[in-house]
Order: structure tokens, then sequence, then C-alpha cells
């Protein structure tokens, strides 16, 4: 028969045989609740569609956190964690605390995860996911934690605390407000060709606070959101058409008309220039060294820089094959007075 | 032209686009302009692929001849239309390419709209080209209809005989409005199929 002895092995924490059976019994059914759920997440991740959140890395996740809320428990069992931290137990402290780690973990990876698979499209997507979970974390930590119950407490802390901020940090607030107008006025999503604030690139990224461009020639640029509210703002791929717009000057002596037939043939053979709209081609102004064709093509926005590189170079290339000139800048000079040229052998 | 080959050293033509393949020591090369794969194995297929070009999902017919319609009335034709040629190994794609001329056009408003692949055709009782398409038309309304083109959805099934490339029947009702289905159903007998089998309406907002 065993009996409930007591064993100190600290000073001042005294362990029973029953709390000691208790906490092992935690541990082992800690370990053995994490392995099947490890497993299980690890077999449903094979086949299942929801891999974002359904992985190896969740599974891991989960399981870590299982094996040290088991291990906190019997420690707590034990009586080694019976500290107070701001009028709730230690162990508590910790597991709440673990739990919003987790969360924050798996938050991230799910993002990480998104935006590797589906790229800067699901970016809104993979943050909203992740700013979601961090907040039920945070609160679900705050609950195991034992603060709950002073959670108006802690809100009307955080709303003292934000009046401060706000009067140190007026600027800071008028980027997160402009962030929030610019994220429901919606001109301009993560990949879009843009050009504001004199930087012309492409959307990286919209945080709380600033908005990122990656330059034409790979450099970042932070512009505050605020700054970015008040700019104007070139979205160069808002509408799904854009029009490349281009001047040819022939000479004189062609014929107009052989010129835009000339044009209008080599149009009709590059794809991606739209057959509709269809492109318009006409004089556009009788030029001092030459006569002026507009050429105006739609294209689809995001084939707009291609389509315009190609349009100047077959059209130059058909030109030359057809025989039209382009040419030289001239300029006739008048002399006031008979010019006398001497020649000299 | 369309279905599995067996590698041997020579040429495939498709269309305008001319394949050839080179037998190198255990391998083969494939080549197609500016193309080149080494094949190790020797059995590839050449398959009609629906001709999405950069990645658009509709495709415009603009009707050489509109089609005037009385309420009630239906016709079936056939379009000839651009089409695109997948060639895989396994579940590998090797290389695509698009038959014919590739053109896209705006569909619908400048701020509103959407780019599709373009082609323009004329209604023929009889299949004609290596890409084409059926359509009936029918319309269900009270009054006389017209149609000057058919946009319709593209899906990844297509129909194919050894040198015709078919996408799936098209129905076009014509009622208050136009709207184009692609049915994913096969538009005649005796043909092999690619892809899965879907079916996808479209109504015609402009």
């Amino acid at each position: 028969m065993i009996k409930n002895a007591t064993l100190e092995l600290i000073k001042g924490v005294s362990l029973t045989t029953d709390s000691l059976f208790s906490a092992m019994a935690s541990i082992v059914i800690g370990l053995i609740l994490a392995e099947v759920l490890y497993r299980w997440i690890l077999n449903l991740s094979k086949s299942t569609k929801y891999v974002w959140i359904l992985n190896e890395d969740t599974a891991k996740l989960l399981r870590n956190f299982i094996i040290i809320g088991s291990l906190l428990s019997a420690f707590d069992t034990l009586g080694l964690f019976d500290i107070m931290v701001f009028g709730s137990k230690l162990s508590r402290v910790i597991a709440g605390f673990l739990l919003f780690y987790i969360s924050y973990l798996i938050g991230k990876k799910v993002q990480d995860y998104w935006l590797i698979k589906e790229g800067a499209e699901a970016q809104i997507k993979a943050k909203v996911f992740y700013y979601a979970l961090v907040t039920v974390g945070f609160f679900l930590a705050l609950n195991i934690a034992g603060f709950s119950g002073k959670l108006t407490t802690i809100i009307a802390a955080a709303g003292i605390t934000g009046i401060v901020l706000g009067f140190s940090a007026q600027t800071v607030i008028a980027n997160f407000i402009s962030g929030i107008f610019m994220y429901f006025d919606k001109p301009l999503k993560i990949g879009d060709p843009v050009e504001v604030g004199g930087y012309s690139g492409i959307v990286h990224d919209i945080r709380i606070l600033s908005t990122r461009i990656r330059t034409w020639d790979g450099l970042l640029v932070r512009i505050p959101n605020e700054k970015l509210f008040n700019s104007e703002i070139k979205n160069l791929a808002k509408y799904p058409a854009r029009r490349v717009d281009v001047i040819v000057g022939i000479a004189y002596k062609e014929d107009v008309e052989r010129a835009i037939k000339v044009i209008r043939e080599t149009l009709e053979e590059i794809p991606y220039v739209l057959a509709e709209p269809e492109p318009s081609i006409f004089i556009n102004e009788l030029g001092d060294s030459s006569v002026n064709i507009a050429v105006r093509a739609w294209a689809p926005s995001e084939k707009w820089f291609d389509v315009r590189t190609q349009i100047l170079q077959r059209i130059k290339e058909a030109l030359d094959r057809e025989g039209i000139e382009i040419p030289f800048p001239q300029r006739v000079n008048w002399f006031a007075e008979e010019l006398r040229v001497k020649l000299e052998h | 032209m369309f279905g599995k080959i067996k590698l041997a050293q020579g040429s495939i033509s498709i269309g305008d686009q001319i394949i050839n393949i080179k037998k190198t020591g255990e391998w083969f090369e494939y080549l197609r302009g500016n193309v080149r794969k080494k094949i190790i194995g020797d059995i590839l297929q050449i398959l009609p692929a629906p001709a999405k070009g950069y990645g658009v999902k509709l495709m415009m017919v603009r009707l050489e001849e509109e089609i005037v319609i009385a309420p009630g009335s239906r016709v079936e034709g056939f379009l000839t239309v651009p089409v695109e040629v997948s060639v895989r190994a396994g579940e590998v794609e090797v290389d695509r390419f698009s038959l014919g001329r590739e053109k896209y056009a705006l569909y619908g408003t400048l701020e509103r709209g959407v780019i599709v692949r373009y082609s323009r055709g004329s209604l023929q009782e009889k299949p004609n080209g290596i890409g084409v398409l059926k359509v009936r038309i029918i319309n269900k309304g009270t009054s006389w209809g017209k149609v000057d083109r058919i946009v319709f959805p593209l899906l990844d099934v297509m129909y194919y005989t050894k040198d015709r490339a078919f996408y799936p029947l098209v129905e076009v009702i014509v009622d208050k409005g136009i709207e184009a289905i692609n049915t994913g159903e096969p538009p005649m007998d005796g043909l092999s199929v690619v892809g899965e089998l879907k079916k996808l309406s479209f109504k015609m907002r402009w």
C-alpha cells in the first residue's frame, strides 16, 4: 500500500506522492495528446486544401505548446509555481504568454505561406488573418493568465496611454488614420504600377503607417501614408487598357497615305496592340522638318511598356523596309546679302 | 497532328509551326523556333488548349456578318478561332504555343472592361481550319435579335480529332440580353477529350 508520503525537495516546497502522480500523469497525457495532435494534423495536411493552416509548422507549434503547457501544469501541481504575479499565478501568466506567442508564430507562418504561394495579391488577406489571430490570441492569453477580470482596467489604461501618445505622436496618428482612409478609398493596391510623390514604381507593401514602393530601378521608397493620401497618385494599371501615344515624322516628299497604311499593318501584327478599341493613325502636325503622324494604340495596361517599345521598333523597321524616309531636322538659312563662296584649289 | 506521338528523328508540322525532333545520344532534342528542350523518354502528347494567351479568361469572336434571328428560331454553325497547342510529357507541359495570329481586344468600357482574346470569323456550316468553335444561337425572346459578336468564357476542356481542335459547344441565348454559355459538351460525336469537364455561363453586358 502506497502512503501519501510528504517530501521536501526544495526549501519551502513540499511534495506529496499524490501530487507527484498527478504531475507525472499531466506530463504523460500532455505528451500523448501532443503527439496524437501532431500526427493528425500532419496526416490531414497531405489531403486537405487548407494547407495554409493545417501544415507541419502548425502541427509542430501546437505540439510544443501542449508539451510546455503540460509541463507548466505539472509544475503547478507540484506547487513549484506558487508565485503570484499581478494577482495571478506565475504558471497561468506563462501559459497565457505562450499562447499569445504561438498565435503570433502561426499567424506569421500563415502570412509567409500565403505570400510565397499566392504572391503580393494575398498580402491584404494574409494581414487580416494575421491581425485577427493575434488579436484573438491576445484576449485568450489574457483570459488564461487570469487578467480578463481586469480587462476594463487594461482597456482604460490603454485609452489613457493612447491619448497621451496621441498628443506626443501626432504624425504617427495622422499616418495611421490616412492609412485607414486609403484602405477604403483604394487609390492603389499592392502590385500596382504607380507614380506618386515624384517616384515611379510598383507598390510593394501598404502598411499601417507607410506605403512602400519599389522603383523601376529597384530602390525602396517609403512614403508616409499621410503624405501619400494628400498626394496626386497616378495609378498606371487601374483600368484594363492604356493608350500608347507615338509621333512618327516622315519626309514631306513621302506619300502620307501609304505611310499610314504601313503603320496600320505594322500595328495589326503586334499581338498586344488591341484590335478594339481600334488604333487611330492621323496627321498630327506639319512640322518644321517632317510630316508628323500621330499613332494612338491601346494595349493591356500590364503590357503597355512592351507594346510601346515594340511599336517604335517595328514602325521604324517597316518604314525602312518600304523606303519611307524619317528625316533629320532640317533648317533653311536665308542670308540678308548674297552669299559669295570662294573655292580654293 | 493531335494526340500521342512516339518520338523519332524528324519534324512535325502543326499549323504554321514546325517542331523538329533530333535524336542525340540517349535523349531527344525538341526544337521549335527558340524553344529547345531535352526529352529523356520517347512519348509526347500534342494536345489542343484554349487560347488563353497571357492569361485571359474570355474570347471574343467578332462576326464578319451580323446574325439577325427571328423569335423562337435557332441556328448552329462553326467558326474558325485561334487555339493553342500544349505539348506534354505526362502531366508536364514541355511547350505551349498559339496557332495563327495572336490578338487581343478590350471588351466593355475603358473603366470596367476586360481584356479578351480576339478573332474575327464568319458562321459556316462545316468546320474549317485547325481551331473550331461550334455555336448554337437560340432566340428565346419575343422579338427579333441581333448578334454581332460572341464573347464566351474559356474552359480548360477541349475536344480534338487528329487534325482539328474543337472548343466545347457554346450556346448563345438571345432574350432580353445575350448570354453565352460554354456548355463543356462535345460539339460533335467521336471526338477525343482533354481537360476537366465544366459548364460556365457568361452574360454579355456590352
